[in-house]
């Protein structure tokens, strides 16, 4: 038995069948070596209870119930070609990580994307892989959803019947669009904590409407 | 508010037919778990907290294909290793030892639980949990994750197996291996220890 570990280890972890716990323990009584293993075994156990983990707030803003209604038309025009995008990436390779870079100033052309997201095939190797979709996201743009959003929480008391209602795969597109600026701002450096929050916040509330959506049908 | 004595597997029902107390529930109950995991694994709370909030939107999402093959939480668990892993390739760097804030001994004794606490063992218990941090992050990926799995959230062989969809035999070998190679490195840092204050102790006296 002292060649084989297993048998010990499942009886240090008390998860030896009743026949095992007696076939170890029958052999630790004649051997010292396997006593002073386990022995060992036990106190690096004890050692490890030391590593203790800091106390934290919760992060998670609870859902509440919300019943949107609202149109494509009002969604920037920004996040159609991405989510299209995305789902075609997904579609083509399964999934896509997301690499970033800041702009560090507005050019002459207009403003400045705040964020540069291109997705990579992972399948064939993160570096080498040429992007095969790539989105930038404007302050103005990320403003836009945000209102357009926020609007669309507070619209409950407006009249629903000149809206139409998105279909989940409209959801699914745009919450693939929130996973992506998420995983973007993830790989990106510098300080970015108010964007972070931002695109958080909005990924939360996108995650309800989508489901209160779900839930209203 | 809805009773909180339900079982996980009720909960990702309700949450998937659009319960949204169901899941903030869910939420509510593995959220500590997981940060607890996210930040053993990392070993900075900030990247912990971005690991929890991205882990629970994608469970979220995944409510719908989440077929109850596996545990909730071992489901969890796993969309959290994937998400650690990914930032750790990310950052192309091995995690970060997560050291106590402070080393001051008059700090530490403002944080006695009780009086029979001395400061000295309040010391020894923040060097030992730097000890082990260090130790773990020094060791390969597949054997930390098999002794965080088991001895922070008591999982047994098959339920790590499951999480880590690896063979059982594999999983008790990464935690021997793991635990052998911890026992090594804080047997010899005790020692280390015990010569520098015998040393200390001789040039005092």
């Amino acid at each position: 038995m002292c060649d084989e570990r297993e048998p010990l280890l499942a009886y240090l972890y008390a998860e030896s069948d009743p026949d095992e716990r007696r076939r170890v323990e029958s052999h630790l009584e004649s051997c010292e070596t396997c006593r002073d293993e386990l022995a060992g075994l036990r106190s690096v156990r004890e050692d490890l209870l030391a590593w203790d983990v800091p106390d934290h707030e919760s992060v998670w803003k609870p859902f509440t119930p919300a019943r949107p209604v609202w149109s494509w038309r009002d969604v920037p025009a920004w996040t159609m070609a991405a989510a299209a995008a995305v789902m075609l990436a997904l579609g083509a390779t399964g999934t896509v990580v997301a690499n970033a870079l800041v702009a560090r100033s507005a050019g002459p052309a207009g403003p400045a994307p705040v964020l540069m997201a291109a997705g990579v095939p992972v399948a064939s190797g993160v570096h080498d892989a040429k992007p095969v979709v790539a989105i930038a996201v404007t302050l103005a743009d990320l403003a836009a959803l945000e209102t357009r959003v926020l609007d669309e929480v507070n619209h409950r008391a407006q009249p629903t019947s000149a809206r139409t209602s998105l279909s989940s795969g409209d959801y699914d597109k745009l919450l693939a669009v929130m996973q992506d600026l998420n995983n973007a701002l993830a790989s990106s450096r510098g300080d970015l904590k108010d964007l972070k929050a931002r695109v958080n916040d909005l990924s939360v509330t996108v995650a309800q409407l989508a489901q209160s959506q779900q839930g209203g049908r | 508010m809805a009773p909180t004595n339900r079982s996980d597997e009720e909960l990702v029902a309700r949450a998937t037919a659009g319960d949204l107390e169901s899941f903030n529930q869910l939420v509510r109950r593995w959220e500590r778990p997981i940060f607890a995991l996210a930040y053993r694994t990392l070993g900075r709370e900030e990247d912990a907290r971005d690991v929890v909030q991205d882990a629970f939107l994608r469970a979220y999402r995944g409510l719908p294909r989440f077929k109850g093959e596996a545990k909730f939480s071992s489901w969890l668990y796993r969309i959290t290793l994937n998400l650690c892993r990914d930032w750790i390739r990310r950052e192309r760097r091995a995690p970060i030892v997560a050291t106590p804030a402070g080393t001051d001994p008059d700090t530490f004794a403002d944080e006695q639980v009780s009086p029979a606490t001395s400061v000295e063992e309040l010391v020894g218990r923040r060097q030992m949990s730097e000890a082990v941090a260090q130790a773990m992050a020094e060791l390969p990926e597949d054997q930390r994750t098999a002794i965080l799995m088991k001895e922070y959230h008591g999982l047994t062989f098959q339920e790590i197996a499951d999480t880590l969809q690896c063979p059982l035999s594999t999983v008790k070998t990464r935690l021997y291996q793991g635990l052998s190679v911890l026992r090594r490195r804080l047997e010899r840092r005790q020692a280390e220890q015990a010569s520098l204050r015998r040393a200390t102790w001789e040039g005092t006296s």
